[in-house]
């Protein structure tokens, strides 16, 4: 294969190079051996700096060392009463669950919800699923009262989850996202579900608020 | 800590330095010392005070972050100096990536830069002299610089670039050669 190659390198080397080559190979000996030339030209500097800005460069320096040390962390920008997040799966458990007992025959209806409230609830649905599903795991393995909860939270279908945002859905304003999102443990765990495009197309499909691709392919 | 934070004795600076009630007393007590060398070292490579300013800011970070760490086996201002140099090639080196810049419109954004700046006069000698240093390719504007103005010991630079002390003699010939051409050239 190798055969077949043309034997030449691909590289490129600047103009006159080689051609000065030895030339400069034998200066360069030489100058390394020589002594220093001299210069006669001006040391001083002709650049500017601001005023007193010599002055005033260690402490600013400091200063700027300093900011870049500061934690980053930030306050946060929504309270939540207290022991809120203690409870929530809790009584999100138990809202849920109400919900589900009351959820009517699966007729298919026509939402006259205002497409904005739609995909509030798709968010709010999506996120809770997510931080529901994300506590349970860390939970799980703690068997706390929030655990346990969060445990049996995670059984409940998805339809069960979305009815129950679509029924409290002021309840879910963009604090409360906020703060599901906040709370939700981190995904640095290998096993955490990941929730891709295609899962989100599907639920979107399968709740409905889509139509499915091969639907809208007809109807293009 | 009883530790002397006279800027004259490095030793004592870093041992204040280990300590964390002294830290912040000696770190600032070696800026005073050499933020200024270094400064005009920056300045000399990036041209703008601004480029210059940052640089030396993000080498004071290094710095802090580096100093506990630092092992003594170089003097602190060859330590300072390597970063600071590094530092300001890396600074270069994100400039040619931005702008996209083959190495001749580099020499020519470099002399741009020098324009722009603040009293420039291309018939002050100091000027001309900035000119041409900026003309020369950058291993050798490095070694220009440290030997020419910092008058720094070649085996100090050998320390700071990591090259052998027969090879930045070797470069310093050819930049003082390249320098007197721009001249002779200049005075045509």
């Amino acid at each position: 294969m190798l055969a077949g190659l043309p034997p030449h390198l691909p590289f490129s080397v600047p103009k006159g190079y080689l051609e000065n080559l030895s030339d400069d190979l034998v200066a360069s000996a030489r100058f390394a051996e020589a002594e220093e030339p001299p210069l006669d030209l001006p040391k001083a500097l002709p650049f500017e700096t601001p005023e007193k800005y010599v002055e005033s460069l260690a402490q600013t320096l400091t200063n700027a060392v300093n900011d870049a040390n500061l934690p980053k962390e930030k306050a946060p920008l929504f309270e939540v009463p207290a022991g809120y997040f203690e409870s929530l799966p809790g009584r999100l458990l138990h809202a849920a669950k109400e919900a589900e007992l009351s959820r009517p025959n699966h007729a298919k209806t026509i939402s006259l919800t205002p497409l904005w409230k739609k995909w509030t609830s798709v968010a709010a649905a999506a996120m809770l699923l997510l931080s529901l599903s994300l506590g349970g795991y860390h939970y799980h393995e703690m068997h706390t009262p929030e655990a346990v909860a969060a445990k049996q939270l995670s059984t409940l279908d998805k339809e069960s989850i979305s009815a129950y945002v679509e029924q409290h859905l002021e309840d879910f304003d963009a604090s409360t996202l906020e703060s599901l999102a906040a709370s939700a443990p981190s995904t640095a765990g290998p096993q955490l579900p990941v929730l891709d495009t295609r899962d989100i197309q599907q639920y979107l499909e399968e709740s409905g608020e889509l139509p499915a691709q091969n639907e809208q392919a007809e109807t293009l | 800590m009883n530790v002397s934070l006279s800027q004259n004795d490095d030793k004592a600076l870093l041992v204040a330095f280990q300590d964390e009630a002294s830290r912040e007393r000696a770190f600032t007590a070696i800026l005073k010392k050499y933020s200024e060398r270094l400064y005009w070292h920056i300045r000399r490579l990036v041209i703008s005070h601004d480029d210059a300013h940052d640089v030396l800011q993000n080498v004071s970070i290094r710095v802090w972050r580096g100093l506990a760490d630092f092992r003594g086996d170089s003097s602190l201002y060859t330590w300072l100096y390597r970063i600071a140099t590094n530092e300001a090639l890396s600074f270069i080196e994100s400039q040619k990536r931005r702008a996209s810049l083959s190495l001749s419109d580099h020499e020519q954004y470099l002399e741009n830069k020098l324009c722009a700046e603040q009293g420039f006069d291309p018939r002050k000698l100091e000027w001309r002299l900035q000119q041409a240093i900026q003309a020369l390719p950058e291993k050798q504007r490095i070694v220009f610089t440290l030997r020419y103005y910092d008058e720094m010991p070649y085996e100090q630079m050998s320390k700071v670039t990591g090259t052998s002390v027969g090879a930045l003699k070797a470069s310093y010939h050819h930049a003082v050669k390249k320098v007197e051409a721009f001249f002779k050239n200049d005075s045509h």
